[in-house]
């Protein structure tokens, strides 16, 4: 909410006009560097935007406070030219002015929290002469309390020193006004939230901002904003603080590669701190994670070789065992191993390497190691869940030419086939000690509730027993079991009316407070190939906290595709909020802060969607499911992913279902963030395992999907070529 | 003091902390937050490696060898041929760590964070002359996995008669210095020759890993 400037500012039309001339004329410093972040987490001076961006795929969470203004913002540098981010706001004193009396409807918050996302896109980079621009819209969709567009230009003049001058709209065209040029700002029509502002961007009062950065050393930094930003409805509607000055000031200190902090004199009145946590995807911590050396290629002019034959079935079962000792220590287990007279093939199952380049590099070498000069012909299937999901054939001679060659890589990546996995050769040997195979763990466990009215940060810690039992190669039997030992995620949040809908996921807080020891999963799990590109899987039990029943699912994926199209049918049943084996549900689980509506006692519902992905080749992922969701309401999902190499994925998704936006509540309709971080990078020990987060800004029925482990998708394509040709370069580490 | 009968609920949500069982994975979670927890209070920094204090009467029962020593961590490993295929030789240290060497070059590490993926580098001939200039590339793994191919334009120079020193012995040597230059990128390789030998040098393997320092220990 803004309120038109009411002030002209120290830095009318003339001061602008002086600023601009600074940029244009200024001298010839070397173009474009890497703009600083402001207190919105968005690139920038203080509380003002610039016109630089990020390095590409930069990630930055930053906390600032100033005031009674907290902010926590998420940014990406999405492209080299788009970011974005998502930020939480609370203002403190939010009632003070009114409340008593008048304590109803937004005054009703002591602290009043809200989430916002911005957008920014750089439409010039600088050059020789021409500034960095920017356009940006911030929180530019839902209740807009932090609306605001923008035009930024930041050029640098001297070594170390850059000057910026925008124009914004919205609160940022609040204070020191000079007129509307593109008309007038209708109110904002929040309805439930979190729809887009179309009506509003870049129209109303339009006010001047500027600034300068002086990065006196690698360590220090100095800013000095103007900033035009009257903060209307937190100084003077509700004064929550004094605004006396439209000047900011401030010095930032950069700790260490990843920490940034600041502290600055806000408004006059106010001190603001802030610190910025950055890090980039695209660049491994050290290079990649430690890890053993591998066993170098054995040529075979060296001699010295036995006479003897793997064609055999005694023959391939020392070979089998041979190559399963080699790979151990590599994490790579042998599935099966069979030879004719020319040709081997190796079945391989990488349980660590988080690069599949490079778990099946170290395969081949170990395969000339142990195979019998004849053997000129390495064909190399990887298997994830008892499912061959490629070939990839070697000739023995490329490896044994190319090991150090200083193309190396491409050249046995050229020479290479990746096919699918066929029926293979005949009689192979398979060790028949792998399975069964039994393994159990015990280790903490931690669950965020995020963006609670009542409090933004809910949190428990526990510990989790698993238990997995391998029967045969795609049929395991695998289950988890969770303790609660602190937290506060059972302290009740607001339970707003939920409309006619099912509560499948709101009433999460009845399952968090009656499931303080709980069986998480407990369930049976098949996965196949039902043909040359097509996998299944079936999944009966406990799938996850809130529902059990069947899962079904077919995939389509050829190796060499960027596209795969699945299908999904699950019949699920809610189970009880204790978390045991039933699945009735107490007349409690449908309370709300209106009082209690009905619901029925048991709840079944058919779910399904059908899928098609695509791996766009510039690191993008797109995903388009379209079905019915846990409550019955049927729609689609958008997904749009970037995707780093390394395994990190960071992106957005969207569902739209025909659930009216009353019935849905705040929000309107089910979106967040998802966040995929590989645990290799973060550990830098060799491991395939990451850990998704996902943010959403509202958590509500509509729209809901079924959470069940191993869907196929990312299992499958793991292995094939669009995968595989990323990380590539890790072939001969 | 802590009442007896939470004695063993102790001991156990301690072991719970740490995670264990069989299936590591699972167990990942408690040790990223011991990571992250250890970088953030500086622990996780690297130390200087203690100095290995090798002495001649441990040398003499081995095979040919090389003392390798990561320069900017101080750790060290004595290095044995394990392999040779073609003119490239692999060298190994008993902790399981690798280098390429090809007539005294390294052309690949192995088992080191950031390590040089291959390279190509100029006959030794060239490097004992002590003039002229050559190229040399190094291939590391860059930005998003990517294969970074770098070019170096060298150029040699001789440092001057010096006296290496290690393993109780010292070596009358000739220093000759290359310096490699790509853009705004420049590094130094230092070689000891002595007589055709080269029985020291000090090789950069790129931004992540810095200089390897390898002595010849035994011919």
């Amino acid at each position: 909410m803004t309120v038109p400037g009411r002030s002209r500012g120290l830095l009318g039309a003339a001061g602008y006009g002086a600023v601009l001339m600074a940029l244009v004329s200024g001298t010839n410093v070397a173009a474009e560097t890497t703009g600083t972040l402001n207190l919105y987490g968005a690139t920038g001076l203080i509380d003002m935007p610039s016109g630089e961006a990020q390095p590409d795929g930069q990630l930055s969470i930053t906390s600032s406070h100033f005031g009674p203004i907290s902010r926590t913002t998420l940014s990406f540098q999405l492209t080299p030219r788009i970011s974005a981010s998502f930020r939480f706001l609370g203002v403190r004193d939010w009632n003070d002015a009114f409340c008593p009396p008048d304590c109803g409807g937004i005054n009703q918050f002591e602290t009043y929290y809200d989430r916002s996302f911005d957008l920014r896109y750089q439409i010039v980079k600088e050059g020789r002469y021409l500034p960095a621009i920017t356009v940006g819209l911030q929180d530019f969709a839902g209740t807009g309390v932090l609306s605001g567009e923008y035009i930024a230009a930041t050029k640098n003049v001297a070594p170390g020193v850059k000057v910026t001058a925008g124009l914004g709209w919205g609160r940022l065209g609040s204070y020191g006004s000079i007129g509307s040029p593109f008309g007038e700002r209708p109110p904002i029509d929040i309805g439930f939230g979190g729809n887009f502002n179309f009506d509003q961007w870049f129209r109303g009062p339009a006010a001047p901002f500027a600034g300068v950065e002086w990065q006196v050393n690698d360590r220090f930094g100095l800013k000095a904003e103007y900033s035009s930003d009257v903060y209307a409805e937190e100084a003077g509607l509700r004064g929550t603080f004094d605004r006396k000055s439209p000047f900011n000031f401030g010095v930032e200190y950069q700790a260490s590669d990843g920490l940034r902090l600041g502290a600055y004199s806000m408004y006059g009145t106010e001190i603001g701190v802030v610190a910025h946590l950055t890090l980039n995807p695209r660049k491994f911590p050290g290079g990649g994670p430690s890890e053993g050396a591998p066993l170098p290629v054995r040529p075979r002019g060296a001699g010295g070789w036995s006479t003897g034959t793997v064609t055999d079935s005694g023959g391939a079962a020392k070979a089998s065992g041979d190559l399963a000792k080699l790979l151990a220590e590599d994490g790579i287990r042998v599935e099966g191993f069979a030879a004719d007279a020319t040709t081997a093939e190796l079945r391989i199952r990488n349980t660590s390497i988080h690069a599949g380049p490079q778990a099946i590099g170290r395969a081949a070498r170990a395969m000339t190691r142990v195979l019998p000069p004849g053997i000129e012909t390495f064909r190399i299937v990887p298997v994830v869940n008892g499912m061959a999901l490629s070939a990839i054939t070697l000739r023995r001679s490329d490896l044994e030419t190319q090991e150090f060659a200083s193309d190396g890589a491409e050249a046995i990546r050229s020479r290479a086939q990746i096919t699918a996995a066929g029926p293979g050769l005949p009689d192979p040997f398979r060790d028949p000690t792998l399975y069964p195979a039994f393994t159990w763990s015990i280790a903490p466990y931690n669950r965020f509730r995020l963006f609670d009215q009542n409090d933004p940060f809910k949190a428990e810690l526990g510990v989790r027993g698993t238990a997995r039992l391998e029967i045969l190669p795609g049929l395991t039997l695998q289950g988890a079991v969770t303790q609660k030992v602190v937290g506060n995620l059972d302290d009740r949040p607001p339970l707003p009316r939920r409309g006619r809908l099912q509560p499948v996921r709101s009433a999460v807080y009845f399952y968090d407070r009656d499931g303080e020891t709980a069986i998480e999963t407990l369930a049976l799990h098949w996965n196949g190939k039902l043909g040359r590109d097509v996998y299944g899987r079936v999944s009966a039990g406990y799938l996850e906290r809130m529902f059990g029943g069947v899962s079904t699912e077919v995939l389509w994926k050829p190796v060499n595709s960027r596209l795969a199209l699945g299908v999904e049918l699950n019949y699920v049943a809610q189970r009880s909020p204790s978390q045991g084996l039933g699945f009735d549900l107490p007349a409690e689980l449908y309370e709300t802060d209106a009082g209690p509506q009905s619901g029925p006692s048991s709840y079944r519902v058919a779910t399904g969607h059908l899928s098609a992905y695509y791996q766009v080749a510039n690191g993008f992922h797109v995903q388009l499911d379209v079905g019915r969701y846990l409550a019955g309401d049927v729609g689609a999902t958008l997904s749009i992913d970037r995707e780093f190499a390394n395994g990190w994925r960071i992106g957005a998704f969207a569902t739209k279902t025909d659930v009216s936006a009353a019935d849905f509540g705040s929000g309107s309709f089910d979106k967040g963030i998802r966040l995929e971080v590989p645990f290799a990078w973060v550990l830098g020990k060799p491991t395939r395992r990451t850990s998704t987060t996902i943010l959403r800004p509202f958590g509500r029925d509509g729209g809901a999907r079924l959470e069940v482990e191993g869907r196929l998708y990312e299992q499958v394509r793991s292995y094939h070529t669009p995968q595989l040709d990323r990380q590539w370069s890790r072939f001969w580490k | 003091m802590m009442p007896r009968r939470l004695f063993p609920l102790t001991v156990a949500l301690g072991l719970a902390l740490a995670g264990c069982g069989s299936d590591v994975d699972e167990t990942l979670t408690a040790r990223t937050f011991q990571t992250l927890g250890k970088s953030t209070l500086g622990q996780g920094r690297a130390k200087l490696a203690a100095p290995l204090n090798l002495t001649r009467e441990q040398l003499a029962p081995l095979p040919p060898a090389d003392l390798a020593k990561v320069v900017s961590t101080g750790a060290e490993a004595v290095v044995f041929q394990i392999e040779q295929n073609g003119d490239t030789a692999t060298w190994s240290s008993v902790d399981d760590k690798t280098l390429a060497i090809r007539q005294g070059q390294i052309v690949g590490t192995r088992g080191l964070r950031g390590d040089l993926v291959t390279a190509d580098v100029p006959e030794l001939s060239r490097i004992a002359g002590g003039s002229g200039s050559h190229d040399r590339v190094l291939v590391t793994i860059g930005d998003d996995e990517t294969t970074l191919r770098s070019r170096y334009a060298c150029a040699m120079s001789v440092v001057g008669s010096e006296t290496v020193s290690f393993v109780q012995r010292s070596y009358a040597t000739r220093h000759v210095q290359e310096t490699c230059t790509a853009g705004d990128s420049t590094f130094t390789n230092d070689y000891w020759f002595q007589g055709a030998t080269l029985r020291q040098s000090r090789q950069w393997m790129g931004a992540d890993l810095g200089h390897i320092q390898l002595s010849r220990l035994r011919d």
